[in-house]
């Protein structure tokens, strides 16, 4: 599926779950810092 | 699309901005999404709006002819993913144990009966031995995950996927938008409701929007029984590709390995699992939850409205009717037995 979305090269090689799974970590470790705080909803 | 390392320079900084124009687009469209939600009454959620809005933009992109050159960033199952990885941190992990383990249960009932129903429906409509094979396991696990895993294992050609794939995008969006409004005009619990969207409908972005559609409890049982259903996606390929070669095609030679079990493993439920067992243990505040939360309504709208972006009719032309009429009747079967095991399993029917 990759190939067709040809999105950088780093889904490709990681796998989209793997991919997926560093996404939601950072975003879990920067609220956890507090660099990423009141996101609006 | 070719490799972007594969390209000369100058051509890999023409994707890059493309890659950032989609990004643009994608994001505007889900900052849209939320401005009409907050306008909007409180019963329509903001998966409607999402996939409505993408679906205005893919009919506005295409017309201008520009729909291929900025697809990039329209990427429903990743956004989905980073979404239920963030879910984690909102659901205990004795919930994600205790509704994993009935999750699990109502799916062997349910991918073993729909399988074999659909495989049956398929063969009295005379459908080729292949593309029955796909569109039983997307009809059975969790649509086009599923449909690309046997595409694998019984080696059906490509057509058969975009097909199937084409049937599982078109069929859920309205499931979606219907099951949760049935699920309150029939009274039934939350509990019952998430394990009625997560047992019959085949995407799990739909599960996902019609859960959220629902009320916040139904999306976490949803989501999770969703993801009990997906982590059988090894198990069943595996046991595809046995069946195949060694019935269909004779060759007991070419026996599958079973590291395919592992292969086709969701891995993202990890990631959700670890998110969960970190929030059960107290790592995160309150104001912290609050931002996980508001971060995976954000990733839940990105997805949805790539549903919409991504949402392409072409394939229906080519196929004919016997195919969409197997998997219509397959999906009522589907959504029928599914309210029955999840009233027995989630709904209290018989005093579990």
């Amino acid at each position: 599926m990759d190939e067709k979305h040809g999105w950088p090269s780093l889904s490709s090689r990681l796998g989209e779950d793997w991919l997926a799974v560093i996404v939601g970590f950072v975003l879990i470790f920067l609220t956890y810092l507090g660099l990423l705080t009141r996101v609006p909803w | 699309m070719e490799n972007i390392r594969t390209l000369p320079w100058s051509q890999r900084r023409v994707e890059v901005a493309k890659a950032l124009i989609s990004l643009a687009i994608l994001i505007s469209l889900a900052v849209l999404t939320n401005w009409l939600t907050r306008l909007s009454p409180k019963a329509l959620e903001y998966p409607l709006w999402a996939v409505a809005v993408g679906l205005g933009a893919n009919l506005v992109l295409r017309t201008v002819g520009v729909w291929e050159k900025v697809k990039q960033a329209f990427r429903a199952e990743l956004f989905l993913k980073v979404g239920l990885v963030l879910l984690g941190a909102g659901v205990n992990f004795t919930q994600v144990m205790s509704v994993g383990a009935k999750g699990v249960v109502q799916a062997l009932i349910m991918v073993i009966a729909v399988f074999l129903f659909t495989w049956w429906l398929g063969g009295v409509f005379k459908l080729d031995g292949k593309l029955r094979a796909v569109m039983s396991a997307a009809v059975a696990i969790c649509g086009v995950s599923a449909a690309i895993a046997a595409t694998g294992a019984v080696l059906a050609r490509k057509e058969h996927l975009a097909y199937v794939t084409a049937l599982v995008i078109i069929t859920a969006l309205p499931l979606m938008i219907l099951m949760p409004y049935a699920a309150l005009a029939l009274g039934l619990s939350p509990e019952w409701a998430g394990a009625w969207f997560g047992g019959n409908i085949d995407t799990t972005a739909a599960v996902v929007g019609a859960g959220a559609i629902h009320s916040e409890v139904a999306m976490k049982i949803a989501s999770i029984v969703k993801m009990s259903q997906n982590a059988l996606i090894g198990v069943a390929a595996f046991l595809l590709a046995t069946y195949w070669v060694i019935v269909v095609e004779k060759k007991p030679e070419e026996r599958p390995d079973a590291r395919v079990i592992w292969e086709r493993f969701p891995k993202f439920v990890l990631g959700f699992i670890v998110t969960s067992i970190l929030a059960s243990l107290g790592v995160f505040g309150k104001a912290q939850l609050a931002d996980i939360n508001a971060l995976r309504n954000w990733a839940f709208t990105l997805a949805f409205v790539s549903i919409g972006l991504q949402l392409s009719f072409g394939e229906f032309k080519k196929m004919g009717a016997g195919p969409v009429a197997v998997y219509l009747v397959a999906t009522v079967f589907n959504t029928v037995l599914a309210l029955g095991v999840a009233a027995v399993i989630f709904g209290g029917l018989l005093g579990f």
